[in-house]
């Protein structure tokens, strides 16, 4: 997935700052593997200090994983798979936020930052939520792939990184800049549509039913997205364009992602449909407002698409579909069912992770630009990232 | 010389050490209750991630 979305953003910037965009997903992999490995999975999956942090003692440098007890909600699986699957997610998060600075953002800086994210934003979130000893997780919140853990955190993140990076040059002296390269974008939602199933379907933890109902709910949401983003714009009055068709997709796979292994098949078109609409009116206003330059829409998409995707796993989680929403200590089956509660957790849960991604992204960007200024100089700017931080050119004139 | 330059080099450098004196070395690996199928299944879904 990590480089379908190098894919994805490196066609949708311009042409003198693809290969910096691109390398910010790939260097992603490179960063988070270490770092999970020291330090990263205790931290998300350790032994419980209150259900906010794991002990980073408890797999320092991943000691005991090979020999360790399968993880209790994956019993199935090496202890070790378990880790690696969570590495992924680990890796695309700070790399869908990319999105937000592109063009602008100071490469070594960028990976000081995804450093401090990923320690102290991803890791605490991956451990409310997915550890049993988690306080969300303990609240009854479902979020089956990652709608909060991965993109609302993502999201807000963006948000925090286009205010506090604020806009690029570029957009203040109304310089067009159309996208490098639309093929690009669309082999790049390919790539994610074909690792979405990995990441939704896989949180089944096994090969069995939920796994294909997750993997049918994702293909078919991300498809309903793609069209109701698409014909959206047409009822607008624009054409239909592949990059409308792409974002919506991708939109759908994020808003589907909480609610994989919890909803029906049909439902998902109505997740998929709504969500496209709801990012697309948001997208379209931030950019008429003019006053936040989140690059490549990420807010809109990730963030937007989580929460709508949390809302309606709020609204839709079935019992008949996976049994843990209806298990001892669950919050029950969503509002569809004629049950308040987990909507609720959903709505409180929701606020806290928008709170606490927000505001952590917004302190470790003011300290990171604190070590390393975070913006490139105008005229770096101006030359674009290619050149001014990696010395590469896309084509050579 | 920049000496800043080398600090992310020398930080990558102690974890390679690091990793040297801590192998981590199973004592012994457990594989009551796994199920190969979950488990093909599980490394394509990573790899797809």
């Amino acid at each position: 997935m990590t480089p379908g979305l190098a894919y994805f953003y490196g066609g949708m910037v311009n042409s003198r700052n693809v290969i910096s965009t691109m390398l910010q997903s790939f260097v992603s992999m490179g960063v988070i593997s270490i770092l999970w490995i020291v330090v990263g999975f205790s931290l998300a999956f350790g032994e419980s200090k209150g259900g906010f942090i794991g002990d980073p003692r408890t797999f320092f440098m991943f000691n005991g994983v090979l020999d360790g007890k399968p993880w209790p909600l994956a019993a199935t699986i090496p202890l070790a798979l378990f880790a690696f699957f969570q590495l992924k997610f680990a890796i695309i998060t700070p790399a869908l936020i990319t999105g937000s600075f592109a063009e602008r953002v100071n490469f070594k800086s960028y990976i000081l930052f995804i450093v401090l994210f990923s320690l102290f934003v991803y890791s605490p979130l991956a451990h409310w939520t997915w550890h049993p000893e988690g306080f969300l997780f303990k609240m009854g919140v479902l979020d089956f792939a990652g709608g909060t853990v991965v993109h609302m955190s993502a999201g807000w993140a963006a948000l925090a990184a286009a205010i506090f990076l604020k806009k690029r040059k570029s957009l203040t002296e109304n310089e067009v800049n159309p996208p490098a390269n639309i093929p690009f974008v669309l082999l790049g939602t390919g790539l994610l549509w074909f690792g979405w199933f990995g990441f939704n379907a896989g949180s089944a933890v096994g090969a069995g039913t939920l796994a294909v109902s997750a993997f049918a709910t994702t293909n078919i949401a991300a498809a309903a997205a793609g069209l109701s983003w698409a014909l959206f714009d047409v009822a607008k009055g624009k054409k239909l364009s592949a990059l409308g068709f792409c974002i919506g997709a991708v939109v759908g796979l994020v808003a589907i992602t909480p609610a994989a292994g919890f909803v029906t098949i049909p439902t998902s078109i109505f997740i998929g449909t709504v969500a496209g609409i709801v990012s697309n009116v948001v997208a379209h206003w931030k950019a008429k407002s003019g006053r936040i330059d989140d690059t490549l829409d990420v807010f809109p998409c990730h963030g937007v698409g989580g929460m709508v995707g949390m809302i309606m796993t709020g609204i839709f989680a079935s019992g008949a579909i996976n049994s843990v929403v209806t298990a001892d200590g669950a919050a029950g089956e969503g509002l569809a069912f004629g049950t308040t509660g987990l909507f609720f957790v959903h709505l409180i849960a929701l606020a806290i992770v928008s709170g606490f991604a927000f505001g952590a992204s917004y302190l470790l960007l003011v300290i990171t630009n604190a070590i390393i200024p975070m913006r490139v100089s105008a005229e770096e700017e101006r030359v674009g990232l290619d050149v001014s931080q990696h010395d590469e050119v896309l084509m050579e004139a | 010389m920049n000496r800043k330059a080398y600090v992310p080099l020398i930080i990558l450098l102690a974890v390679s050490f690091l990793a040297v004196f801590m192998p981590a070395v199973p004592k012994s690996i457990i594989t009551e209750g796994l199920n190969g199928g979950d488990i093909a299944w599980m490394l394509t879904a990573t790899a797809f991630v």
